[in-house]
């Protein structure tokens, strides 16, 4: 009756990816991971994630890691993330730390000012300030995608969507196993948010429609 | 979605659970009867899940009113032969302390763990305490798991070897395994064990001086065995490697170390501990063959470090020892920090990337009141009602969602030290400053669980004081837990609803009243009162009652809806300076705006607009 011992490690492919998703506080940034991490069980993929509860809750940052693949660890070592998705624009300059040099970031037009402190940049300066940095950076339209599916709570899951059209993260997770996951956990409408997210960020890739580009070479 | 479904999977699927889960899974496969636990992040899912499932099993679950309660229950299960559990953050062991360095002289009869999940860098903790010294102090064996899966695994092992050696154990957890999420294969689950029996034995049970003695010699005895056993446990292992230097990694220190090797691409051989408590010397002995240098990998102090030291001293081993002196003894353990400290011991160059810079300020988001919270209006009433006395209170403040009250604009936490400390410290205060009024001030949840002790003596020995209890109708800042003022109990049954005013009148309070802290006007007076009974020598007890905004938001309570009219509005600020609801900003035209998807609906800013600009909509 003892307990198994623990999984053995079978990914083939040395696979490797580093994650981190951001945001405020109550945006469900939490069941993104979950979302993931189940359709990662379905396949035998490794994944780990870290999460922080508590105070951060309180309309606080959060930072939420995700390793997939050939990990052991919880946390994303410093300026080594492949992939940031932020779900408030803010929170996405904060989080440009985590990335590498000509990694993804990709952000909701979601902009919440934290009350009560000054000197906060507009959405226009944020944009200004990612152009120049060497990441490769997209603004998903989530506003118009909450607004079609009259739905607020979809923000996450259509931000999801954008992080699957990384082709290193579809390449190693089926889309379509992601989207089953959602919709069998948070129904159709959220089905729907995430192939919104989706289609939008691959399609802005095809079209080289991003914020920031940079090239691999140059590392 | 059902939690439930996901803990209760097939035995052998694979669980994508939380490392929590993943530990009331574990006790869940060895059959415990019984779990109690009082709540604090990061410990709280133990219980909750457990409680999730408890009439699908059969097992009895509760919220106790603190840690040294549960700690007793549960104790009490496996002295009468029921396995059982019990779980806290690390400062709730202290607050169960004392049953805690008398169990190890007993032992039990059923499987015991006691699960302590400590929290390191202090996300959410006043202090950073490393369990495992307790482990060392009270002669309680330690286990560390490394992950999710170890979690359970080792959840359910502490128990098993618990029950075979007829001796508590404590599972020592961190933010980083029992908040990280992973891959867990589950094993099958043993029907629970939830009826025990009792036969009269006081000289096992009952710790005269007499017992105590004899008890002592046979703790010593076990603590021996113990090491002997811990050596041969199955996931303590060593990763042979064609290496001089050897890493003694501990718990979440092992897959630190494994990634932060293939980082340096260093080569070493590791000796993985799952015990760190006590420290198994033949497994030290077998390690360090051929070793040169040791570097010790563990998360916070160095418990394994000493113990290792002491045990390769008495071994006349002379090998270079490295661990807190490179890795520090505070916060989190990082890939990168491990790696530092990798390259250092292997005398090769490492250092991290270096982020990218991003040129421009970006502000800090720290936690704050929600909008609606209760407890903004009932410390705007505070500062109120101080000011219209014109006096300057000591704020003897707590731990709970309150302590933001620490904060501008209110600035109303001057203390804040442990659970129930507000009115500790408030007996000491009113005795030693006698020029200012000393106000308590903690949570309905803080109140049941170390406030009773400190009101009592407050009454007793007569220390003024004014006590305010925000009660919220809840546990907020742990994630909303019944305890006894809800009158709820964690398996969703009714239990008895005790009221703060009645113990409060009950314990002899000079002055007792309820109040709406909704209701402005009526607030303010009720504090002036309390403040001036007080000020007059009296213990004043008041109880600002009214459900917690998130909660009200999660039950869909109907709210109402505000706006501010641009045309009264003068742009005087109070909403935004006295009040700081985030629900209100400024626009661009210098005035308040109310965001109605954040209004809660209170109308406490209504009530403070000196120009009546607000009002309800509709
Ligand atoms: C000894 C101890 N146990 C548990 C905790 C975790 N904890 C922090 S605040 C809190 C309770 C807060 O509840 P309440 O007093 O009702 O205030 P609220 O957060 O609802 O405002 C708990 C359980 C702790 N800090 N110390």
């Amino acid at each position: 009756m003892r307990p198994d011992m623990p999984i053995p490690s079978n990914n083939k492919e040395r696979v490797k990816i580093e994650a981190v998703f951001t945001g405020v506080g109550g945006q469900g940034i939490i069941t993104m991971g979950t979302i993931l991490g189940v359709a990662c069980s379905k396949i035998g993929l490794n994944i780990i994630t870290a999460e922080t509860h508590g105070m951060s809750q309180r309309m606080g940052m959060v930072d939420f890691f995700v390793r997939i693949g050939d990990v052991e660890a919880p946390l994303v070592p410093q300026a080594s993330a492949d992939i940031v998705v932020s779900l408030e624009m803010i929170e996405a300059l904060r989080s440009v730390r985590h990335l590498k040099r000509c990694g993804w970031l990709l952000v909701a037009d979601i902009y919440i000012p934290p009350p009560y402190v000054e000197n906060v940049p507009s959405r226009k300066d944020i944009v200004t300030v990612l152009e120049r940095l060497p990441i490769n950076s997209i603004l998903i339209n989530v506003e118009e995608i909450v607004e079609k599916l009259n739905d607020s709570r979809v923000v996450n899951m259509a931000m999801l969507g954008a992080f699957m059209a990384i082709e290193d993260v579809s390449k190693i997770i089926p889309v379509t196993l992601v989207e089953d996951v959602v919709e069998e956990r948070l129904g159709p409408i959220n089905r729907e948010a995430f192939g919104m997210g989706y289609k939008q960020a691959v399609k802005k890739i095809k079209d080289g429609d991003l914020i920031s580009r940079c090239a691999k070479t140059n590392v | 979605m059902p939690k439930r479904k996901t803990i209760l999977g097939e035995p052998n699927s694979i669980a994508f659970l939380l490392g929590n889960e993943a530990i009331a899974r574990g006790a869940i496969e060895y059959g415990i009867g019984v779990a109690a636990a009082y709540p604090g992040t990061p410990s709280s899912e133990i219980v909750e899940s457990l409680a999730s499932v408890a009439s699908d099993l059969g097992i009895y679950v509760e919220w106790s009113v603190n840690e040294k309660t549960a700690f007793e229950l549960a104790y009490a299960a496996a002295m009468s032969g029921v396995p059982s559990l019990t779980a806290m953050k690390h400062v709730g062991l202290n607050v169960a302390a004392d049953p805690l360095m008398t169990s190890a002289y007993t032992g039990v009869k059923a499987g015991f763990i006691i699960v302590t999940a400590d929290d390191p860098y202090m996300h959410s903790s006043q202090n950073e305490q490393d369990n495992r010294w307790v482990g060392l102090h009270a002669y309680i064996p330690v286990l560390e798991p490394a992950n999710p899966q170890e979690a359970k695994d080792l959840t359910y092992l502490g128990l098993e070897y618990s029950e075979k050696l007829g001796h508590p154990i404590i599972l020592r957890s961190v933010t980083r395994v029992s908040h990280a999420r992973g891959l867990v294969r589950l094993g099958p689950l043993r029907p629970p064990r939830t009826v025990g029996s009792f036969p009269r034995e006081p000289q096992k049970w009952a710790v005269v001086p007499a017992h105590a003695r004899k008890m002592k010699i046979d703790v010593l005895r076990r603590w021996r065995e113990i090491e002997d056993v811990f050596a041969e446990f199955p996931y303590n292992k060593i990763d042979d490697s064609n290496s001089n230097i050897l890493i003694v990694a501990s718990g979440i220190g092992y897959p630190y170390a494994k990634d932060a090797l293939k980082i340096v691409g260093v080569k070493a051989k590791i000796l993985k501990v799952s015990t760190p408590v006590p420290l198994p010397r033949k497994l030290v002995e077998k390690a360090v063959n051929g070793i040169e240098k040791i570097l010790v990998v563990e998360e916070t102090d160095p418990v394994v470090e000493m113990q290792l030291k002491s045990i390769l001293f008495d071994l006349h081993i002379d090998v270079e020892v490295h661990g807190a002196d490179y890795l520090g003894r505070k916060g989190e353990l990082t890939i990168d920090r491990v790696a530092e400290a990798i390259a250092k011991i292997a005398g090769v160059s490492w250092s991290p990337p270096k982020p990218i810079e991003v040129p421009i300020n970006v502000p800090p988001r720290k936690p704050i009141l929600c909008p609606g919270c209760p407890h903004r209006a009932t410390f705007y009433a505070l500062i109120m009602a101080a000011r219209e006395l014109g006096v300057d209170p000591i704020y003897s403040g707590d731990i709970g969602c309150y302590s933001l009250g620490i904060d501008p604009p209110f600035n109303a936490q001057d203390t804040i030290t442990n659970m129930g400390g507000s009115i500790g410290l408030a007996n000491g205060f009113s005795h030693t400053v006698k020029n200012r009024p000393v106000v308590a001030i903690l949570g309905d949840s803080t109140f049941f669980h170390a406030g009773l002790p400190p009101l009592l003596n407050a009454v007793y020995n007569r220390a003024p004081m004014l006590v305010l209890v925000l009660d919220n109708e809840t546990t907020a800042m742990t994630g909303f837990q019944p305890h006894p003022g809800t009158g709820l109990t964690a398996m969703g049954g009714k239990g008895r609803k005790i009221l703060i005013e009645e113990v409060a009148k009950a314990m002899g309070a000079d002055y007792v009243d309820v109040f709406d802290p909704y209701d402005v006007r009526k607030a303010i007076e009720s504090i002036k009162t309390g403040l001036k009974v007080a000020m007059d020598g009296g213990v004043a007890v008041l109880v600002a009652r009214r459900v917690c905004s998130l909660l009200a938001a999660r039950l869909g309570l109907a709210r109402d809806r505000y706006f501010i009219d641009s045309n009264r509005c003068v742009g005087c600020s109070v909403c935004t300076n006295i009040l700081a609801c985030p629900a209100i900003v400024i626009g661009e035209d210098n005035k308040p705006r109310i965001i109605e998807s954040l209004c809660s609906g209170c109308g406490v800013c209504a009530q403070i607009c000196p120009f009546q600009a607000i009002t309800k909509r509709g």
